[in-house]
């Protein structure tokens, strides 16, 4: 039973292979090979952009502060000179620093110094916090 | 059992070991550090953790924003091996040793640090603080802090404190009516001393809770601006919207806060 499937299965090999082989259309490769050459054209204009565009963001990050002139930048400078919430609280991390050195001086423990750290903590989050609200109101 | 005694006892145990850790090395007159008329002190802008040190120095624990330090370019978490050439990876007495140093250095700072293996050397200038300059006999302006009298419990829901260190030294086991300090901004350490009448008995027991949890580390600082010829009166204020379970927990149902300024003629 076994060897018959066999057989017929050659034999269905051997007519296939013996089968003439048809021409494929002149045209078709011509199409195919076109196809690819514009694939790989297009890909090359997109990479080839995309870099341009990052080279273009980065040179203007970089050479902007050189290309702003002195008048534009100097009313953010004076603006940031004169907040005085935030050197109210600057004022106090300082006394607070003062008071954890002197503190450290002698001989303090951790725990006793751990709500000295929580009060510097909360004040620097507020100046966090305050820098990006006053460039705004500069900006 | 009645958490009354209890509470109160917590509440007892904790000053005290509030004023026996404070007053371990406290100097026989606060506010010491005030300059003399005119005087110099160099400052390195900066927290640094002179308890214990090695052979890889000192720990930066803090930059204050805009310090010396900050300027010069140290971060937290640096070694500290010397200052303006005096070694701090090599001395039991680390706080003597830096105090010297900046004051040696006459306002240069040249500061030797280790960060991730790596040796730095930074220069710049250190921070100063000068005495006002006053005639001859005349003390620098002062004022007083102070957590005696009558506090507004009804009105304003303030109530008493204790205030256990001032600028990071402790005050005295037997507190004074008020502490007199130079004008300017100080730190105040303070615990809260909220009579156990005014919270309920399931308020009473997350309190006792906390209290036990945090021991010391459940007092709050406050930064106070000291004016000349005035009298600040602290107290603890009673934050009525916190006063849930976890309020109580995370500590926030009170905080320390100037309740009166008034005049009191300062020497």
């Amino acid at each position: 039973m076994e060897s018959d499937m066999n057989q017929t299965e050659q034999r269905i090999r051997d007519r296939l292979a013996a089968l003439p082989e048809v021409p494929l259309p002149e045209a078709l490769w011509q199409r195919v090979d076109a196809r690819r050459r514009r694939k790989l054209f297009q890909r090359k204009l997109g990479v080839g952009a995309g870099v341009f565009a990052l080279a273009g963001v980065l040179a203007f990050k970089l050479l902007l502060p050189a290309l702003q002139s002195d008048e534009v930048r100097a009313p953010r400078i004076v603006a940031a000179a004169a907040l005085p919430a935030l050197s109210d609280a600057q004022a106090d991390i300082r006394a607070i620093d003062q008071a954890l050195q002197a503190a450290y001086d002698r001989g303090a423990s951790d725990a006793e110094v751990a709500p000295i750290w929580a009060a510097r903590a909360a004040l620097l989050a507020g100046v966090q916090s305050a820098r990006p609200a006053a460039r705004q109101d500069r900006g | 059992m009645s958490l009354r005694p209890l509470a109160a006892c917590l509440a007892f145990c904790a000053s005290l070991s509030n004023a026996v850790m404070a007053s371990a090395a406290t100097p026989p007159v606060l506010a010491a550090a005030a300059l003399q008329s005119g005087q110099a002190r160099y400052l390195l802008g900066a927290v640094v953790d002179v308890r214990r040190a090695n052979v890889s120095g000192v720990t930066l624990l803090a930059v204050t924003p805009g310090g010396a330090a900050d300027r010069i370019g140290l971060l937290p978490g640096d070694q500290l091996l010397a200052v303006n050439g005096q070694r701090l990876d090599n001395t039991l007495t680390p706080s003597s040793v830096l105090a010297r140093a900046l004051q040696q250095g006459n306002g240069a700072l040249q500061v030797e640090a280790l960060r991730e293996g790596k040796r730095l050397v930074l220069s710049g200038r250190a921070d100063q603080e000068t005495g006002a300059v006053l005639p001859k006999g005349q003390a620098p302006a002062c004022g007083y802090v102070t957590t005696q009298g009558v506090v507004p419990k009804v009105s304003r829901a303030i109530h008493e404190a204790v205030i256990i260190s001032i600028d990071g030294q402790g005050t005295p086991m037997q507190p004074p009516n008020r502490h007199r300090l130079t004008a300017g901004r100080h730190v105040l350490v303070v615990s809260e001393s909220i009579d156990d009448s005014q919270f309920s008995s399931k308020q009473r027991q997350d309190r006792l809770l906390v209290l036990r949890r945090l021991n010391v580390r459940a007092n709050k600082a406050l930064v106070v601006e000291v004016k000349p010829g005035m009298r600040l009166r602290v107290g603890a204020q009673l934050l009525r919207d916190k006063m849930d379970s976890k309020s109580f927990r995370e500590n926030l149902y009170w905080e320390p806060v100037v309740w009166e300024e008034v005049a009191d003629r300062c020497p």
